[in-house]
């Protein structure tokens, strides 16, 4: 999250991280969670980086949490051009960065991750149904 | 429609007007749609932001003015508002203004270790994380993994991190943990939704004969259990039915050393005191202290909340 998005690492003092095999979980850190060792856990905290096809992707909720504190990477588009990166899945984006994940926000409201691919290829990677979501229609 | 048109109104609700205050208008009540309600949720957004943004859709929202729930708005549109862009951002939850109370009578604060016993979907664990600035522990529990599903997923939306989910019959949940509170909003006919058609038909109504006050009685000998000393536990459910609630706290009284408190609503609510006796069943004379909210009182689903404190 430092190298990508300039999130330095003391903004995750409060959190702990756990990782199962293709997922790291982030959970607020408490004293109290030491007094739940004998219970059995289904699910922790959010989802935080996932291994997609071999590269670690930072999911919508982690991004949607923490992703205003980033300082590289983040990019604010416009309702048209975001309903048309839902819409057909992909649109030509000439930015100044390497191929990789980047933070799309609206208005300063973080959508979530697209995936860059130099020159100028930008992928939607939001989840099925935030894609389905209904986006307002601007005047 | 009037009391008189008694032949009309069907049990179980015609043996409730009896003790429900201003049954005509109650009555009246049946026949009309309840509002609907969202809560603003600020561990993602501020309410003047999502304020903003929902004004941008076909959507009417007004406070509701009451102190400690500055987020709840009552919300007035024709559209599906779980297919907003807004809802996936995890900006708003709808949710029925009442069933805020129980969370209002828990009194969460930071830092605190909390126990929801019967949590799915996630609407009052969300609230709970929400007034508690996202920090302490809250462990989430429901017995049903359809509906364990569907609690990760509304957390997940919300940007909830304090929470752990678990998977336990209630009344089976390990006795090794305890916890400074504890949450039962216990599963119910949930007579408090009910509505009526015209030909006295009801709506809402839940099938099949469970046994729900022998459920609620072994939760509730459970949840108060896994408090810590001084703890408080709060039995909520959304049903008028006094064998659900009254008798579910006598029990309670009976079986442990628990103290039934008071407590404090918020003067903009009005509520009434717990019953003491129906159909000839008596319950115990603390269950004064219960407190019942009508819903032609308060303009949303009908609720039962007793609280309850383990004594050191």
């Amino acid at each position: 999250m430092e190298e990508r998005f300039g999130i330095t690492k003391d903004i995750f003092n409060e959190y702990i991280l756990s990782a199962s095999s293709k997922t790291v979980y982030l959970i607020r850190k408490s004293e109290h969670i030491l007094r739940c060792s004998s219970i059995r856990i289904q699910n922790i905290g959010i989802p935080f980086i996932r291994d997609v096809a071999g590269y670690l992707k930072p999911t919508t909720w982690a991004v949607q949490k923490f992703g205003k504190l980033a300082k590289k990477n983040i990019f604010n588009i416009d309702y048209d051009l975001l309903h048309t990166l839902v819409t057909q899945g992909e649109i030509k984006y000439p930015i100044n960065t390497s191929s990789g994940y980047v933070i799309i926000a609206v208005e300063s409201n973080i959508w979530g991750c697209a995936l860059f691919l130099e020159p100028d290829r930008l992928l939607c990677r939001f989840p099925k149904a935030l894609k389905k979501a209904k986006i307002f229609e601007t005047s | 429609m009037k009391v008189n048109n008694l032949h009309l109104i069907p049990e179980p609700i015609k043996s409730y007007l009896d003790f429900i205050p201003e049954p005509d208008r109650y009555i009246s009540y049946l026949f009309a749609p309840l509002p609907s309600y969202i809560r603003i949720n600020t561990l993602k957004v501020s309410i003047n932001k999502a304020l903003d943004i929902l004004s941008r859709y076909n959507i009417k929202l007004s406070s509701v003015n009451i102190s400690g729930l500055d987020s709840f708005f009552k919300i007035s549109t024709e559209e599906q508002l779980g297919n907003l862009t807004p809802y996936y951002m995890g900006f708003f939850y709808p949710q029925a203004l009442s069933s805020a109370f129980p969370v209002l009578a828990l009194s969460p604060k930071c830092n605190e270790f909390i126990l929801d016993l019967c949590a799915a979907p996630g609407g009052k664990t969300g609230f709970i994380s929400q007034v508690m600035e996202d920090t302490g522990l809250i462990v989430a529990n429901d017995r049903k993994i359809s509906r364990l599903t569907a609690l990760t997923a509304n957390l997940k939306r919300l940007g909830v991190t304090n929470t752990m989910v678990t998977f336990y019959r209630g009344e089976n949940f390990p006795l090794s943990t305890f916890f400074d509170k504890i949450l039962l909003d216990a599963p119910c006919s949930g007579e408090g939704k009910y509505k009526l058609s015209e030909d006295g038909r009801i709506y809402f109504k839940k099938q099949g004969n469970t046994n729900l006050p022998a459920i609620q009685k072994g939760l509730i000998l459970r949840a108060f259990d896994l408090l810590s000393p001084g703890g408080t536990l709060i039995y909520s459910t959304c049903t008028i039915n006094p064998e659900e609630n009254e008798a579910v706290i006598t029990h309670l009284l009976k079986k442990r050393n628990a103290q039934l408190i008071s407590w404090e609503v918020p003067k903009e609510v009005t509520a009434f005191e717990g019953i003491t006796e129906f159909k000839g069943k008596e319950y115990d004379s603390r269950c004064k202290r219960c407190r019942r909210f009508y819903t032609h009182f308060i303009d949303s689903v009908g609720f039962f909340v007793a609280k309850v404190v383990k004594p050191k």
